[in-house]
């Protein structure tokens, strides 16, 4: 009796001694001590335990219960890479695998893609069944890429000069009887030579008005380069992931750019800068993840079928971006490999388009990666993996996989919980600002019982991150709207009143812990309402656009809103405020629910679908178009004036600072050095971008062990005395000196060592 | 052309391509290149804009920050990203107590320019922008001087009609 009235960590603490105790062949008077040891703890639990809120241990380091881990790979079957070889010869490709079970024989569908289409996806003609008796986990498939040299099947030239081969595996599952499928490609030159192949991508992402980053994968290291307006780009590296930055295009303009792999122009896309006037719109869809159906519907985690469908006909109806609110796989995997792999599917869907307009991820329940420990029941006690050298969280594989604004997130809520980086980010796009937020950080299933986060709870730092973006947009005379997009909503309508930002109104008796007692968690709307409150407060946001219920709904929300299970409303929600709810991408359907604000409600729409936001000035119109091509919904978001009905000139003037510095590199590493010797030297280039003669010293910033103080040697001398005078130079601003930095490592260092040093450009 | 000149003119050709443009440079501009408040009353305060440019390729975390008189000295905005060549601008508002020192005085903005996430030795490029102004007495105000002179008047005719009566 005593221990229920404790605090659910103290009670698990408890439970698990008295049941160590009890078990353990322990001597009699170990028992005695450890139990009057247990008297102690008890004690002082009872005095701590009203300390805790109705959150419990939410936000507190995870507490891995002593129990034994499980896999959970739902949707797994390949392990490793597809190895493809080719003879050459006979004019044939053997693709090699593994898979995780024995499987019968795979069937492999191949073919060429289409160099006219714009939107390239693949050509499927032939397919092969795998020669295997039985079942068996070591696969081997062979196709004959030769036939499609004869003139009935060339349809890229393929006869002279080879070209890019796709395939598909399609693997037989015997344990839940469906098949998934897992897509490829490689590339042949006119000899039958393997070369290098983009096996993922490009992605052209960040458009701003006078850059992008464009992104992209290769089966084999490559070197890599961008080539668009005259000028070329490359991240100066060999490997198979390349990311590189274009500046200095013009707004509003559209871009050809050449793909370079090793050298040799691989392909040709093109995008459109920022444009010059607040005209233009954009796509928005969520809950891609894997739906019913078979086929391509349940394809690696995703519903590629549907996946591909909307983003090629968002992109055929004019979106200049698209952002996607999460669940875009099935998740819920304890394996990298599989994590990765699910969120390269997702990619391999929507490459086709993403190589033209860029597309902003945000993350979703299912994009979870964990630590599941086995408590006998069927999902045990769920922990988001913590980043630390062996593992990686979900949101740091999320960040590797998609390139989204990286710069300026809040920080992690604890020591232990993961980056916010590129999960929790904003642009601004002509006269908008579109705010990602993140309702599925560093989830655990039992937050307030092992730490962690709750499903749909918006922490502390990302809240203050949340207001202050908002107020500096409230404040910023070019930013005319604000859109905010996130998994989780706000006010539930079909599908996921038990959880999300609701929790059946954080009632005790809709809610219990991981013991079954009831818990409050009135605390969810509690944060919700201060969520909301600032969004509405601020006057600037038109729509918050949620997913997570497999449906379509819009209702406004405000101050005469029922938004608490009396009816009652709340009069900090000032402003009306749209709340979209459009998790229609793929996922199995939800039907209307009742809920306090059921009667707000304006349009409901039950199944696959997504949305198209027009921007014209001050304008704001949307339209909701299901997978049938039918708008299902259309309406004004916001009256205003529209672009058009002004004339402007535009004038543009590129005015170079008076001080400024541009350093050609952003981090040094200087490899492996022993203890007591020195490093190799890095030229550290430092140009002078402005307008005036500077002279250039140096400060070490952020060095917590204090090594890069004494270690870093600039042009062979310290840090501090580091003084180098860079004229400017007013024909073309690219003057420059280079620094020469190295390391004396002192003989006590070890280990890997971060830290920040700065150029500091002040004039003469 | 040997072999030999044929593989060292491809790795030059290859260096060349490499290094035409790298493309993560970090880099931040600043104007003017001094803030000059000039001459300010105890007790007043003063704005003056600073524009912030992002000169390098990828996006930035930018940290302005008032080296000296950080307690006085108010920014519209300290920290904020910037994609590559975007910029802002921010306020920079300096607010003389009234009990200043009075005299000349100088110090700096240091505005700093971070890359979005790197590991090892990061690099930050920052530039240090003077800050100067002087601080006089709080000249009194017009309608205290007018009745102060009224009042020497008024004491000086009070006193011319007293040396007339005691003639």
């Amino acid at each position: 009796m005593v221990i229920e009235s404790l605090s659910p960590c103290c009670r698990l603490l408890i439970r698990r001694s008295i049941t160590s105790i009890n078990r353990g062949g322990m001597t009699t008077m170990n028992r005695t001590y450890m139990k009057n040891g247990l008297i102690a703890i008890l004690v002082m639990a009872v005095l701590v335990s009203p300390v805790c809120t109705q959150a419990g241990n939410l936000g507190h380091d995870p507490m891995y219960p002593a129990l034994p881990q499980k896999d959970a790979t739902p949707d797994y079957l390949l392990v490793d890479e597809v190895d493809v070889t080719v003879d050459a010869g006979a004019k044939e490709a053997t693709l090699q695998f593994d898979t995780l079970l024995a499987t019968p024989g795979a069937k492999v569908y191949y073919g060429l893609y289409v160099p006219e289409q714009e939107i390239q996806v693949p050509q499927y003609r032939r397919s092969t069944t795998e020669d295997l008796t039985g079942e068996s986990a070591s696969h081997s498939a062979t196709i004959n890429i030769g036939k499609f040299e004869g003139a009935r099947y060339d349809i890229c030239n393929f006869g002279e000069d080879g070209g890019v081969i796709c395939y598909r595996i399609e693997l037989y599952n015997p344990e839940v009887a469906s098949s998934v499928f897992y897509d490829g490609r490689f590339r042949v030159d006119g000899d039958y030579n393997l070369v290098p192949c983009i096996i993922e991508g490009p992605f052209v992402d960040l458009v701003t008005t006078g850059g992008a980053v464009i992104s992209w994968k290769t089966d084999v290291p490559t070197t890599a380069a961008v080539e668009i307006d005259g000028g070329s780009y490359t991240d100066g590296a060999s490997g198979t992931s390349h990311k590189i930055a274009i500046t200095g295009l013009s707004r509003g303009t559209g871009y050809e750019y050449d793909v370079l792999v090793d050298g040799v122009n691989y392909a040709t896309y093109h995008f459109t800068t920022e444009p010059a006037s607040p005209k233009f719109e954009f796509a928005i869809m969520s809950d891609s993840r894997a739906g019913v159906g078979g086929g391509e519907r349940s394809f690696a985690g995703v519903n590629y079928h549907k996946l591909g469908r909307f983003t090629i006909d968002a992109y055929q109806n004019g979106a200049d971006f698209v952002v996607f609110s999460g669940d875009l796989v099935n998740g819920y995997t304890t394996s990298m490999d599989d994590y990765h792999r699910q969120l390269e599917a997702w990619k391999d869907a929507t490459e086709q388009v993403g190589c033209y307009i860029p597309i902003y991820e945000v993350m979703g329940n299912h994009e979870a990666l964990l630590d599941v420990y086995d408590d006998g029941s069927k999902y045990g006690i769920e922990f988001d993996k913590q980043d630390d050298g062996a593992n990686k969280s979900a949101e740091t594989i999320f960040a590797e996989e998609f390139v989204n604004p990286a710069g300026g997130s809040p920080d992690p809520e604890n020591t232990t919980a993961p980056s916010y980086a590129e999960n929790v980010y904003y642009f601004d796009y002509g006269n908008t600002r579109v705010i990602a937020f993140n309702t599925n950080y560093w989830w655990c299933s039992h937050p307030e019982d092992f730490g962690g986060n709750l499903e749909g709870y918006v922490m502390d730092n990302q809240l203050a991150w949340i207001k202050d973006v908002l107020d500096d947009a409230r404040d910023d005379s070019t930013i005319e709207h604000i859109f905010m997009f996130a998994h989780e909503p706000a006010f539930p309508n079909g599908g996921h009143l038990h959880d999300a930002q609701w929790y059946n109104g954080g009632e005790s008796s809709e809610n219990e812990d991981y013991y079954g007692n009831p818990l409050d968690r009135t605390y969810v709307i509690e944060r919700r309402d201060e969520l909301w409150g600032a969004i509405s407060q601020n006057g600037k946001v038109v729509a918050v656009l949620f997913g997570d219920e497999h449906n379509y709904n819009r209702m406004s929300i405000d101050d005469e809103t029922p938004v608490y299970l009396d009816g009652s409303t709340n009069p900090n929600f000032t402003n009306p405020v749209w709340q979209i709810i459009t998790g229609g991408a793929g996922a199995p359907f939800y039907a209307q629910q009742d809920t306090p604000w059921s009667g707000d409600v304006e349009s409901f729409y039950p199944s696959k679908h997504y949305c198209m936001i027009s921007v014209d000035g001050g304008e704001v119109s949307l339209k909701a178009i299901s997978d049938s091509g039918e708008v299902v919904d259309e309406c004004v978001l916001r009256e205003g004036t529209p672009a058009g009905d002004t004339s402007t000139t535009e004038l543009s003037a590129n005015v170079v600072p008076a001080i400024s510095i541009t350093v050609e590199t952003s981090a040094l590493d200087f490899g492996m050095v022993g203890a007591g010797l020195n490093s190799a030297t890095s030229q550290i280039r430092i140009v002078n971008s402005g307008t005036h003669n500077v002279v250039v010293t140096a400060e070490i910033g952020a060095d917590e062990s204090g090594f890069y103080d004494g270690a870093l040697r600039l042009n062979g001398g310290s840090v501090d005395g580091l003084s180098v005078g860079v004229p400017a130079d007013v024909t073309d601003f690219e003057y420059a000196e280079d620094v020469a930095a190295s390391l004396e490592v002192p003989e006590w260092a070890g280990g890997e060592y971060d830290g920040t040093v700065l150029f500091v450009a002040e004039g003469i | 052309m040997n072999k030999k000149a044929v593989i060292l003119a491809a790795i030059a050709l290859l260096v060349i391509a490499t290094h035409v443009q790298t493309a993560s440079a970090l880099g931040v501009g600043a104007s003017p290149d001094i803030i000059d408040y000039g001459v300010l009353d105890a007790g007043d305060g003063s704005a003056k804009s600073l524009y912030v440019i992002n000169t390098g390729s990828e996006v930035e975390k930018i940290v302005v920050v008032a080296e000296t008189f950080e307690d006085i000295t108010e920014l519209s905005a300290s920290e904020f990203a910037l994609n590559p060549k975007e910029s802002r601008l921010i306020n920079v508002t300096m607010a003389i107590p009234s009990d200043f020192e009075v005299g000349d005085h100088s110090g700096s903005l240091l505005i700093t320019g971070f890359p979005g996430a790197s590991t090892g030795l990061g690099i930050g490029a920052s530039v240090r922008i003077p800050v100067e102004f002087s601080v006089e007495e709080k000249s009194p105000p017009l309608m205290a001087i007018g009745i102060a002179i009224i009042g020497c008047v008024c004491v000086m005719i009070i006193l011319l009609t007293y040396i007339r009566r005691l003639k």
